[in-house]
């Protein structure tokens, strides 16, 4: 596999995060794990980004301006678009009450952003890429 | 004889003729000396002629004369020489005469006079005279007696006897005056009264009079006055009637329905000021009868439900108003609170209830619902509601907020871990071992700060009560182990052993909200495993179950122990005992004072034993079935 088949085969992820730093630190760790990484930092440009870009994956943010996370799952479901792309859901949003929001609406995962570490959450998207 | 007969003139005889019906004049011999045609028929000889009369002997003529009243008085006025008058009756012709005997002489003049009619007037007068008499004095339940033309009084009858108790010695002459009550007595009255009969023919008056014995009775007198045949006033009659039993019964009466309006007043009064007050209060108050029928249905229920009172009093309250679960499910009739109330006696307390009508969309209720029991027997159901969407959605706005902030505030945390995490990981090369010990420390109080703001968000839901209790059956056993499972790593790092022993029992279902229970195994477990020594301690975690009844989890540690002065405080808000700051062991102080409150959200109870040096001991107990009010909100003042 030379460098150019490696590049074709990358998975493409969107990072949809309006926190800069925190966007920063995860398309750092995402890139540094080999994965193409695109950003939207509000609900709008992620659904914009999901319809042109087809990522293979979506990290997905829940409190941001314009359209909120679960509005995003909302939309996707309403589109027959659930599960296409998958969903990870990385929100500061703790709640039990929360998490069963998220997967209920179609999400594969709930990380919690202050309780993952950068590696654990490559961990788990790479644990969801191979399988 | 004869010449005696032609004595009488003509003028003589017209003269007997017309004084009297009957005139006859006899010698002392009773020979028949002058007879007129009205004393022939008086004396039975009517057939015979006056001439065949005439100087004949009237004994021998008529020999019955000599056993009548009139041959006695004859004889009579012969023997004394004096006029005598008397009333003789005459059989055969059915008259009465006045009969008039004049002695002159040697001769009788008879006169009779024929009186019939005069007699039978007046005995018929007497009669009535004696009758009305009788009856006047008689009469016992009325005081009658006659006044003069000065108002003296002149006759007093049995009846004023019995009345006013004085004899008649003992009134006549005197005037009515004295049978006034003090009250009643006014100077000149008993001359007005004449007067004002004069005027008007008639006075009537009700009064207080007074008895002899001083004794008063209520009177009812009815004055007039009589004439003469010349119609002159003569006097006065006063007629009393004691109308004391009247009056008193007019007064019971009046009494009475005094008392009935003064009751029914009360009662009116009563049900408005009820009225008032049902209206006054901010909750909706229903009541029914036994049957379900509204019977009640205050201000408050009217603008909540939409229904006006004319129109639900009477109606079935299934018929005014539906609930819903917070599900959206429609609760059955059977299964409402009143029915409940109703059929079984129960008081239902529930917080969970959306009402809806006809005229309103559901709202949210908090609500009672209990019987009316009366000696013992259901006559009806009150429920108390209120409108709880403000509260709902305060609730909702609070909880918001405070997610919100705890996200924020976790956000920039989040960052700050991330890049030492960066820094560390790709870094670590071009760092010395110094700053990236440095770097280790910032994560631990960054990793801190991350658990205290997910912990103050905790306490926040909990202490405000926006914490939902999601109620879930969980079979005991799998939940606990799984429970422990997760705490193994933990443990394993404190190099501590969790000893878990499980009874057969332990099989059973509970009712329960996993994640608060599993928030409080999973504190009082941490906090065994901080509190133990890192010398292959046992942690012992044990399960009882009371079938039908409750459970228990003991969480039971060889670490350092509370100190006895502590053990009351432990429960409390940042509260840290001396050994456990001491032994610089992790916390915030958070952690026991959630447990217990989680707990006892769940229906549950939480217990410390604790020595020093030796080891703690945790006990939860929880109910086996549903909590009892899971939805009922915790208020704690902070």
């Amino acid at each position: 596999m030379n460098i150019f088949e490696t590049i074709l085969e990358r998975k493409k992820i969107l990072l949809v995060e309006d926190d800069l730093l925190i966007s920063q630190a995860y398309r750092f760790a995402l890139g540094e794990a080999g994965f193409d990484v695109l950003l939207a930092d509000d609900g709008k440009e992620a659904l914009e980004k999901i319809k042109a870009e087809k990522p293979d994956l979506v990290l997905l943010d829940v409190i941001m301006p314009l359209v909120n996370g679960f509005e995003v799952l909302e939309r996707l479901k309403k589109r027959g678009m659930e599960g296409k792309p998958p969903v990870i859901m990385i929100s500061n949003l703790g709640q039990a009450a929360d998490i069963a929001r998220g997967k209920k609406l179609g999400a594969v995962d709930f990380l919690v952003k202050s309780n993952i570490s950068l590696k654990s959450m490559v961990e788990t998207v790479k644990n969801f890429m191979e399988s | 004889m004869n010449d005696k007969q032609n004595t009488l003139s003509f003028s003589a005889e017209r003269f007997l003729d017309a004084v009297s019906d009957c005139a006859f004049v006899l010698d002392y011999k009773f020979n028949c000396l002058y007879i007129n045609e009205g004393a022939l028929r008086a004396l039975d000889l009517g057939k015979k002629g006056m001439s065949e009369v005439l100087g004949k002997n009237l004994l021998k003529l008529k020999p019955r004369f000599a056993s009548s009243l009139l041959y006695k008085k004859c004889l009579e006025a012969k023997s004394e020489n004096m006029p005598i008058v008397f009333d003789e009756y005459v059989s055969h012709i059915e008259r009465w005469f006045k009969c008039r005997i004049y002695p002159s002489g040697d001769m009788l003049l008879i006169l009779m006079r024929d009186n019939t009619d005069e007699l039978a007037i007046f005995s018929q007068i007497k009669e009535s005279e004696e009758y009305h008499r009788t009856l006047i004095e008689n009469v016992k339940d009325y005081a009658i007696f006659v006044l003069d033309i000065k108002g003296k009084i002149r006759t007093w009858n049995k009846g004023a006897e019995r009345l006013l108790g004085y004899s008649a010695e003992e009134v006549l002459g005197k005037t009515p005056f004295i049978f006034y009550s003090k009250d009643g007595r006014k100077v000149g009255m008993d001359m007005r009264q004449l007067q004002q009969v004069k005027l008007e023919g008639k006075f009537e008056q009700e009064g207080w009079w007074v008895r002899k014995d001083g004794t008063q009775f209520w009177a009812n007198e009815i004055l007039s006055y009589f004439k003469d045949e010349s119609g002159g006033m003569k006097g006065y009659t006063k007629v009393v009637r004691d109308m004391t039993e009247r009056k008193n019964t007019e007064e019971m009466l009046k009494r009475y329905t005094r008392d009935l309006e003064r009751s029914t007043r009360a009662i009116e009064t009563e049900v408005a000021k009820d009225e008032a007050l049902l209206d006054s209060i901010g909750e909706g108050v229903i009541a029914t009868d036994e049957t379900g029928r509204i019977v009640v249905f205050n201000q408050q229920a009217q603008s909540l439900l939409g229904w006006s009172q004319e129109d639900a009093i009477g109606e079935f309250y299934h018929n005014v108003w539906k609930i819903e679960g917070e599900d959206g499910e429609v609760i059955s009739n059977t299964k409402r609170p009143v029915a409940m109330s109703l059929n079984n006696g129960k008081k239902i307390v529930n917080s969970a209830y959306y009402y809806s009508s006809a005229y309103r969309k559901p709202f949210p209720v908090s609500m009672t619902s209990a019987p009316v029991v009366l000696e013992g027997e259901t006559i009806g159901a009150v429920m108390v509601f209120r409108d709880i969407s403000k509260e709902k959605e305060v609730d909702r706005a609070k909880s918001e907020f405070v997610s919100l902030a705890s996200h924020q505030l976790r956000t920039p945390l989040t960052a700050i871990k991330l890049f030492v995490e960066m820094l560390l990981l790709s870094g670590a090369s071009n760092l010395t071992k110094e700053q990236q010990e440095m770097l280790q420390s910032v994560n631990e109080s960054n990793e801190k700060m991350i658990k205290l703001v997910e912990n103050l968000l905790d306490v926040s839901r909990l202490e405000t009560g926006v914490l939902t209790v999601k109620l879930e059956q969980v079979v005991l056993k799998e939940f606990i182990i799984e429970v422990v499972h997760e705490l193994q790593p933990v443990a394993n790092s404190h190099k501590c052993n969790l000893v878990l022993s499980l009874p057969s029992t332990a099989g059973t279902k509970v009712t329960t909200d996993p994640v608060l229970l599993r928030q409080v195994l999973n504190n009082l477990i941490n906090n065994a495993i901080a509190y133990s020594p890192d010398r292959r301690c046992n942690i012992y975690i044990d399960v009882a179950v009371n079938p039908g009844f409750q459970y228990q989890i003991t969480v039971q540690d060889e670490g350092i122990g509370i100190p006895k002065e502590a053990l009351p405080n432990i429960f409390q808000r940042f509260y840290r005992a001396d050994n456990a700051v001491k032994a610089r062991t992790e916390g915030n102080g958070l952690g026991l004072y959630m447990s217990k409150m989680m707990t006892e959200t769940l229906g549950g109870k939480i217990t410390c034993v604790s020595k020093l040096n030796i080891g703690t001991t945790f006990t939860v107990t929880f109910p086996l079935s549903k909590p009892r009010h899971p939805a009922v909100k915790r208020r704690v003042r902070l």
